[in-house]
Order: structure tokens, then sequence, then C-alpha cells
């Protein structure tokens, strides 16, 4: 088996405040006017990651979970060159094809088909190959009636199909995909949870980020769950789960004896499905979850 | 760079699909459509022909002043235009750049490419009114298209400047139409160089689109080439090509974090 992500010591920072502080030049220039020589003033800053560091074998599905906040999307960002690190190294084999939102790049006023073609390109596909597949797409996204309609006519649903139809023809060596379970209804759920399925079956490195732990535990081999920007475990993905859901019971039977919060996020929480909580979804018995397909 | 430069040319594929979102969506539900392309320069151009060939008397090189105007217009509008939309770009597809990688500098290299359509519509617009004028045809009106290139390098280097720029200061957005609308003043647009006291002449010259222009009109209107005022131009160019280029480079990384 070959590497096929190798991160090492991977850590981000954020400047928490500092982007809504002075960007512009008159914030900028009056702060120098009052403290010509003096020091900025230390910004709150916010570790995204902490020194993560793991590899991925060739043809693994990787789960990610976490709660939000925990970094899930920030180590993502910076596997698919979207950001970088503050320190640290990633290095990735192949193809990487990133769906951190499903039809990323669509514009408003053109129309399904040619929307197509521009989030292929973008997503690195080549005109030749969106050709051979524009069938394909089609029919996977189920829009063969409104593919000449504008997509401002679309519904965020139809949308979000279309989205996914492009992205599951890309054919990456490595397909990152963070939270697309969210969207879509029950079918279409299934339909995209068979596509990475058959991703699996190609042999290509899949890293899955969702809080529907249902179907992280039906794709996902191994598991990953990361917590205040650090890995907390990394193992068998049913094992992973457990140990988070564990972390969710004790938090539980903790706060019901302490005084109950204001701010209302203490035992308040519903943990309602298909909501994007920061509970996971399913959390009683994942396998019996409508997601699941075998 | 030589890494940076082969992975524009293996993307070149998005910078023609960015290009063509930009000139499909441009005149959609707009009923005159690529109309505007000609309208634009076409009204200025009759309000300048009206109040400063007309009424002040302004001098003209000899070619009648609608021309002469117009002629400049078809590049300064392209000029001014573009460079607001490649300014823009960055900030305009920020939801591309925070969930998408691809180089990033295909977002105002798609503007200035896309903006090519109007005026290529303006520039037959001209070759009409060349005609209308009777302009013998002369063989230098094969070189025109060394300055579009040239005015679309110096679009390509400010425009990179102040895209990246704006990423960070939103202040960008208003400087630009501010500067278009004095270069239209400091360009010889509504009036030839010599129009202008002598000493003043010099100061004209560190324009770079003085020189585009001037190269432009002397390719269809034949008369005198000053080689010093286009040296200085293309010097100019470049420099700010170079300017631009750098300045993006070194602040790309962290366009996704602060946009």
């Amino acid at each position: 088996m070959t590497e096929s992500i190798t991160v090492e010591n991977l850590s981000k920072r954020y400047e928490l405040g500092a982007l809504r502080q002075e960007t512009q030049l008159r914030d900028q220039l009056a702060r120098l006017l009052r403290t010509p020589f003096g020091k900025r003033a230390p910004k709150e800053v916010l570790w995204a990651l902490r020194d993560v560091s793991f590899t991925v074998e060739q043809g693994e599905v990787v789960g990610i979970i976490g709660r939000n906040g925990a970094g899930k999307s920030t180590l993502l960002k910076i596997l698919s060159k979207i950001t970088f690190p503050t320190s640290g190294r990633v290095r990735a084999r192949g193809r990487v094809a990133a769906l951190l939102e499903v039809g990323a790049g669509f514009h408003e006023e053109l129309t399904g088909r040619e929307n197509i073609f521009l989030n292929g390109s973008i997503m690195g596909m080549k005109k030749k190959e969106v050709d051979a597949k524009l069938e394909a797409i089609v029919e996977f996204s189920g829009m063969q009636r409104f593919i000449d309609t504008p997509i401002k006519r679309y519904s965020s649903g139809m949308r979000s199909r279309l989205g996914f139809a492009v992205a599951a023809h890309l054919e990456p060596d490595v397909l990152i995909v963070d939270e697309v379970l969210a969207v879509g209804d029950a079918v279409f759920q299934k339909k995209c949870i068979s596509a990475m399925h058959d991703l699996r079956g190609g042999g290509r490195t899949v890293l899955f980020v969702s809080h529907n732990l249902a179907a992280v535990e039906n794709l996902c081999s191994r598991g990953m769950w990361i917590a205040q920007g650090r890995v907390q475990l990394d193992g068998p993905m049913r094992e992973v789960i457990e140990a988070y859901m564990g972390s969710f019971a004790s938090a539980d039977s903790a706060s019901k004896h302490s005084p109950r919060q204001t701010d209302g996020k203490g035992p308040a929480r519903s943990a309602s499905p298909g909501s994007n909580s920061d509970r996971p979804m399913g959390i009683c018995r994942p396998s019996r979850a409508p997601a699941r397909v075998s | 760079m030589g890494q940076w430069v082969s992975e524009i040319w293996h993307s070149r594929e998005i910078l023609y699909f960015l290009a063509w979102r930009d000139v499909k969506v441009r005149y959609k539900q707009a009923a005159l459509g690529v109309a505007w392309a000609v309208l634009q320069p076409l009204f200025t151009m009759i309000t300048f022909a009206f109040f400063f060939g007309k009424l002040a008397g302004i001098p003209s090189d000899g070619v009648p002043y609608p021309l002469f105007s117009y002629s400049a217009l078809v590049l300064w509008t392209y000029f001014s235009v573009t460079l607001s939309q490649v300014g823009n770009s960055l900030v305009a597809n920020s939801s591309l750049i925070t969930k998408i990688y691809f180089p990033r500098v295909l977002l105002p290299a798609a503007a200035a490419f896309g903006g090519l359509l109007d005026l290529v519509v303006s520039s037959v617009f001209l070759i009409g009114m060349l005609l209308y004028y009777h302009v013998t045809p002369r063989w230098t009106m094969l070189l025109t298209p060394i300055f579009v290139g040239q005015t679309v390098l110096l679009v390509m280097g400010v425009g990179m400047l102040l895209a990246a720029l704006n990423v960070r200061y939103r202040d960008v957005k208003y400087t630009i139409p501010f500067l278009t609308q004095i270069g239209l003043f400091v360009t010889p647009i509504i009036y030839p160089v010599t129009f202008l006291p002598h000493r003043f002449q010099g100061w004209l010259a560190l324009n770079p689109m003085t020189g585009v222009i001037q190269g432009f009109r002397a390719c269809l209107f034949g008369g005198h080439v000053d080689w010093d005022v286009l040296g200085s131009s293309w010097i100019v160019t470049l420099s700010l090509l170079l300017i631009g280029t750098l300045h993006f480079r070194s602040t790309e990384r962290v366009f996704a974090d602060i946009v």
C-alpha cells in the first residue's frame, strides 16, 4: 500500500478580530498616528489545528467526526490547498478534489448545463471529460427537464443534486467531502452514499466529514475524532464513534448535576435529526438510521 | 515562479470557462445586450465631440474630432471598465476562493480577457467610422493589436495589484472609479499631447496609457511617432506588471483566510 496523504505536525492559527478591526487603511493610519513607535496590541489568536499528524493509505476511507469548531473543516481546507498551514506539512498524491460545498462556483444566471461545464472545469475536469460525462452527470442529478433553465430558478435541493452529480464524476485520486449529506432528501442521500461506495471500490482515498454518524459508520473503515484542533482518537470507525458518543453521555450526565447554564447551550439542547447542531445525528442507534444502504 | 507558470498553463481551461462565464453573464437580462459595448464609447464620443470638439474647439491633429476621440475611447473604455472588474475579481468571487482551489490569478486574468469581447465589438464600429471618414488604409493598421496587447498587460499589472489589495482593504473598490475618472483627463483622449504646454508633456508620458493611445492613433492615422513616449510607456507597463505579479504572488496564500 502506498501513502496517499501525509500530514506532519500541522498547525493553523487564526487571528480573531484582526480581520474586522483594521481592514481599512484609515484605521491603520489612525493607529500609526496614535502610537507611532508602539507595538501592536496583542491579537487574540485561535489555534484551529494543533500539531496534527497522520497518514492515510491509498484506498482508505476515513471518516472525520467532531463537534462544530473542532477544526475538521480547517483540516479539509488545508488538504485541498484552499488555505495554508501556519506550520507543518501536507502531501497528497494524485488529483485531489474537494467538495466543501455542493455546487460551489455555480453562477445563478447560467443554466444547469452551463454550470456543469463551469463547475466541472473549476473542479479540475478537462472540457473533453465533461463532454464525455455530460449525459451521465445529468442523469445522476435527475435534472433532465430543467437542465437548460438558469439555476436561479432551482430549489436548493436541486442545486445540490446538480453539484454532487458533477463531483461524483470527477474521478479524483483523493476525494475530500465536507457534510454533503446535510442537503438533499433521503433518496438523494442514498444515491450520494452509494456513489461514495463506488469510489471506495475504485481504490480511491476518501476523507469524509459528517455529523451523520450512521452514514460515516457505514462508509468508513477508519475514523478520526477531532476535538479542539487535535486528533483525539484515530482507529476503527466503530470504536471512534463509540468513544465520541461516550463523551456526550458523560458531558450530559455531568451537566445534569451542575447548575443550569443561562446561555441555552446546556442540557436544553435538542438533537433533532437533520438539524445542523453539533450533536451527532442518529445518536441512539446509528446502524438503524434511514441513510444506511447495504 | 516556473512552477506557478506551469500550473497556470495546466489550468488554462479554467481561464477559458471563467472568461466565458463573465461574457455570458454580462448582458443577461439586458434588452440591448452586447450593443452596450458600442453605446458606451459612442455616447461618450458624441458628448466629447460636441463640448470639446465643437464648442471648445480643441484640435485633433488633423483627424475629424469624432474619429480622434472614439479611437482613443475604444481602448480607454476597455481599460477603465475592465480595470474595475479585474480589481474586484477576487472579492466578487470570494465564494469560489474559500471553497475550491485553483490558481487564483485566473480570476483577474479571466476578467481581463472577458472584457476583450466588448473591445472587439466597439472596434468593429471603429472600422465603420474609418470607412465613413474615408481614412486611407495603411499597413501600420495591422500593428494596432500591439497596443491592445499592451493595454491588456497594463490592466493585468495594475489589476492584480488592486485585486490583491482589495482582499484586505475594501477601500480599493472606491479608489478604482476615482482613478479611472482622473485617468480620462491625464491621458490624451480628449486632446492631443501637443495641446498641452511643453513642460507638462513630459509628465503626461509617465502615464503608460499616453503611449498606448498615441501609438494606436499613429497606426491608424499615420503622423509623427514619439519613440520616447512609446518606450517609457512600455517600461512603465512592464514594471507595473512585475509589481502586480510579485504582490499577488506574495499575498495569494492568505486570500481564503481574509477575503
